[in-house]
């Protein structure tokens, strides 16, 4: 492949792949278009760190407690606060 | 937001018709009650009781048992407050997109299923969320 064809093609993909990177950490991304990714990103230092940043950011993220999950020390004294004041029932 | 989410499905528990996972149907109602919630008008915020502080309550002072050591402590904990802060730059829908899938760790169809959009469209509000957050949070994440 020529210099300039091989150029055109990596401006080209420069333009695609960051729009994939976030199916390709998922998994979801069809094969044809993970090698193409992946053959990019080993030519350009600019999308292999915006991709390792990503990577990075979701290791991180996954191994966070969820919201859902996380204890809330002053909704936990009200409710207990207002059990305690509460009469029982009769 | 957890009460009223858990009131509103123990009403709504008769009309769960198991089409769906029952996580992802909570998740449904917790996120509408969300919605609704943001779009109502704050109420005025109460006066502190003086009697009932925080430093001398011993239930608030309980905080998440950990192994991590206290430097990491720290970082985890300015990494927490750093992607607080980032979150809420985020446009409402990308937040969203954001917090299903990579916090509470929903599956892409699960989450699109939650909020009510196609998987694709999904898919690009999950994409801009974390192009966009991992530009806030890129001082965070060098290194490792």
């Amino acid at each position: 492949m020529s210099n300039m064809r091989q150029r055109a093609r990596a401006r080209r993909d420069h333009r695609w792949a960051p729009r994939r990177m976030s199916d390709y950490l998922d998994g979801e991304l069809a094969e044809r278009s993970r090698t193409r990714l992946e053959r990019h990103v080993r030519e350009c230092e600019e999308c292999r760190g915006v991709l390792r940043g990503l990577q990075r950011m979701l290791g991180k993220l996954r191994g966070m407690t969820p919201p859902s999950a996380r204890p809330d020390p002053r909704a936990m004294a009200a409710r207990v606060r207002d059990r305690l004041s509460q009469q029982p029932e009769s | 937001v957890a009460q009223e989410v858990f009131l509103r499905a123990w009403r709504a528990l008769p009309r769960f018709e198991e089409r769906a996972q029952l996580s992802t149907w909570l998740y449904r109602i917790a996120f509408n009650e969300a919605q609704r919630r943001l779009t109502k008008p704050a109420p005025p915020m109460a006066a502190p009781d003086p009697s009932s502080t925080d430093a001398e309550d011993p239930v608030a002072a309980i905080t998440e048992a950990t192994n991590l050591g206290p430097e990491a402590r720290a970082l985890d904990r300015e990494f927490e407050r750093a992607l607080d802060r980032a979150l809420s730059e985020l446009p409402s829908d990308w937040r969203t997109a954001v917090v299903l899938r990579d916090l509470e760790g929903l599956s892409t169809e699960e989450a699109a299923a939650v909020v009510g959009v196609r998987q694709a469209a999904f898919k690009s509000r999950l994409h801009r969320g974390r192009m966009q957050l991992r530009a806030l949070l890129e001082p965070y994440l060098e290194g490792g």
